[in-house]
């Protein structure tokens, strides 16, 4: 199995379905019985793109879930008290101020914040921090409504995407080599 | 877990980087235009721009 070092067998189970899908599309893509256009290249490209970075996801999820993380702290205002009405959108309040730990539930993290965490906390390098950023930049292509051009994607691209997901992958199989020791 | 669901699973596991590209070729229904039956699956993926994925296939061999 290709994702020997997840424990979560769900997990690795749906990492294993979306890298078999990732072969699939490659090698379909290699059909010598069919004359793809440009464009239906680019969308094979794209759907290996949303693949490639739905697998980032889930080993970051995963990842995350391992480390130690710094706590994180809001001031929160408690007790408040409207001291003066200065107008509709402005009043000078008095309360108590108070330093709270935020509670992170990493099961709602979507890719942007685990990236910000696991860079924040020193956990993964400025340049694959980079690279995952840049791949989720790439996957959010999927988004039609947000597109102010036909975006095409490129060999480029998708070799970069692949590339990041490599680089994530020895970076963690490293990892959980050291944790699991 | 379902039988298709199964199923999946288990043919995600015939995708190695050691499968030859025949056995891909009659799975999916494709011609990949090789000469060499015996052609690794790996071998085929990094001779033609997927070299990373190859990579990622043999690192978990």
């Amino acid at each position: 199995m290709t994702f020997d070092f997840i424990k979560n067998n769900i997990l690795k189970q749906n990492l294993e379905i979306s890298l078999d899908h990732i072969i699939i599309l490659a090698t379909i893509a290699k059909d010598k019985n069919y004359n793809f256009s440009e464009i239906s290249k680019s969308s094979l490209r794209q759907s290996i793109i949303i693949h490639s970075a739905s697998i980032i996801e889930g080993l970051l999820f995963d990842y995350i879930d391992l480390i130690y993380l710094d706590p994180e702290y809001k001031w929160k205002l408690k007790s408040k008290k409207v001291l003066y009405k200065i107008s509709d959108t402005l009043e000078i309040v008095g309360g108590e101020y108070h330093r709270e730990q935020i509670k992170v539930d990493t099961k709602t993290l979507n890719i942007i914040q685990l990236i910000q965490i696991l860079t924040k906390n020193n956990y993964i390098s400025k340049n694959l921090s980079h690279n995952l950023d840049k791949v989720r930049i790439l996957r959010n292509g999927q988004h039609l409504g947000a597109r102010d051009m036909i975006q095409n994607f490129s060999e480029k691209d998708l070799t970069f995407t692949i590339q990041t997901l490599k680089e994530l992958y020895i970076f963690l199989q490293k990892e959980y080599s050291k944790i699991n020791q | 877990m379902n039988n298709s669901q199964k199923k999946s699973i288990f043919k995600a596991s015939l995708r190695t980087y050691n499968t030859k590209i025949s056995v891909v070729e009659k799975e999916l229904n494709i011609n990949l235009g090789q000469k060499n039956p015996n052609m690794k699956l790996g071998d085929f993926l990094a001779q033609n721009g997927y070299k990373p994925l190859a990579d990622i296939l043999k690192l978990a061999k």
